[in-house]
């Protein structure tokens, strides 16, 4: 009898692997043959235990989906929520165009605010008192022109 | 409803695989089961779990289009699973959950699924003890050979199928394989 297989020989044969060397070995050595049996009977206890849960779930977790699918928002199994996004992408440009104009239309109004705010920040007196103050302007005027004139015809000389 | 297996898959999902894919409901009908349960058995969380299946058939149904039938349908939902599962382990998110909930999985649930655990008390106990040292041998392999240990002996996959699901040379699939039984084998040793 030779050597028993090396632990990695026997994940091999289990793997569905064996080399011609451990098939040999395997009908010669039942140490090896049990050894390679109880990983092979621990896989298959394995499979099912874990197949037998996943029953006992996959109802239940389907149902859950369906469910979560029936509830708005969530529509995985509904062809609604992609009609919608259809929907969306079409109808998203048409809004942006609606919006960028609203946009400038406001931006024109806004501009124009501003300008008739500057104007009249730039008056010299509210627009109430406009008719006074052009009535305070002409006498100032007036006085300012007879002034001008005296002053000019001191310079030329002239006495009255 | 029962699980699906390659080998019991009926004639016509080999067939048409492209209408198959078009009928959602079938799709869900025929194939839940099993993505559902690899999602699980990688997860062991039904929550999570349910959600990577749903996703899973969704995009299959959305990218039937794409589907270039170089595989069967059930090989490429597996490759499709494989990446959700992945990536939904990997999300930070998950890894909180992970941590909290890596308890609330009932074992005994798990457990009492187990053929023989009912069968007389000390035959139940010693495939309890080798079913644990598997679960908890599996739920410790590094995230490749788990997903290739998974695909082999829970989904019952072949060498080549499971290298077109995980998109790995076949090769390469055997090395996980080997190294993820070898780890199994030494815990279930260890629990003899």
């Amino acid at each position: 009898m030779t050597e028993h297989l090396p632990a990695g020989r026997i994940a091999e044969c289990v793997g569905g692997a064996p080399t011609p060397e451990a098939q040999r070995h395997l009908g010669e050595c039942a140490q090896c043959r049990a050894g390679v049996a109880r990983l092979e009977s621990a896989l298959g206890q394995f499979r099912e235990a874990v197949r037998g849960w996943s029953d006992g779930q996959s109802e239940a977790a389907l149902e859950r989906a369906r469910a979560a699918a029936r509830r708005p928002g969530r529509a995985w199994f509904r062809w609604p929520v992609l009609a919608a996004a259809a929907l969306a992408l079409i109808a998203a440009p048409v809004y942006k165009t609606l919006r960028d104009r609203q946009r400038a239309a406001q931006a024109l109004a806004d501009a124009q605010l501003l300008e008739q705010v500057d104007r009249e920040v730039s008056e010299s007196v509210p627009s109430p008192m406009e008719p006074l103050a052009q009535l305070v302007s002409w006498d100032s005027a007036s006085q300012d022109s007879s002034q001008d004139s005296s002053a000019s015809s001191s310079q030329n000389g002239e006495v009255r | 409803m029962q699980p699906v297996a390659s080998a019991d898959l009926p004639a016509d999902a080999v067939e048409s695989p492209a209408r198959e894919l078009d009928d959602f409901d079938a799709l869900v009908r025929k194939y839940w089961p099993r993505v559902f349960r690899f999602a699980l058995a990688s997860l062991r969380d039904p929550d999570a779990a349910g959600s990577v299946a749903q996703d899973c058939l969704m995009k299959a149904h959305r990218q039937a289009a794409g589907y270039r039938g170089d595989a069967s349908v059930n090989t490429w939902l597996m490759q499709i699973a494989v990446n959700l599962v992945r990536d939904h382990a990997r999300s930070r998110r998950m890894q909180f959950w992970k941590r909290t909930r890596e308890s609330a999985v009932n074992w005994d649930d798990v457990v009492r699924r187990i053929p023989q655990a009912g069968a007389n008390p000390e035959t139940g106990a010693a495939a309890r003890e080798r079913v644990g040292a598997v679960w908890k041998a599996a739920a410790g392999l590094p995230e490749r050979q788990r997903t290739v240990f998974l695909l082999r002996f829970v989904e019952e996959m072949d060498l080549l199928e499971i290298a077109a699901a995980t998109g790995l040379r076949e090769g390469t699939v055997k090395a996980h394989l080997f190294r993820a039984l070898e780890a199994v084998r030494r815990r279930v040793e260890g629990a003899k």
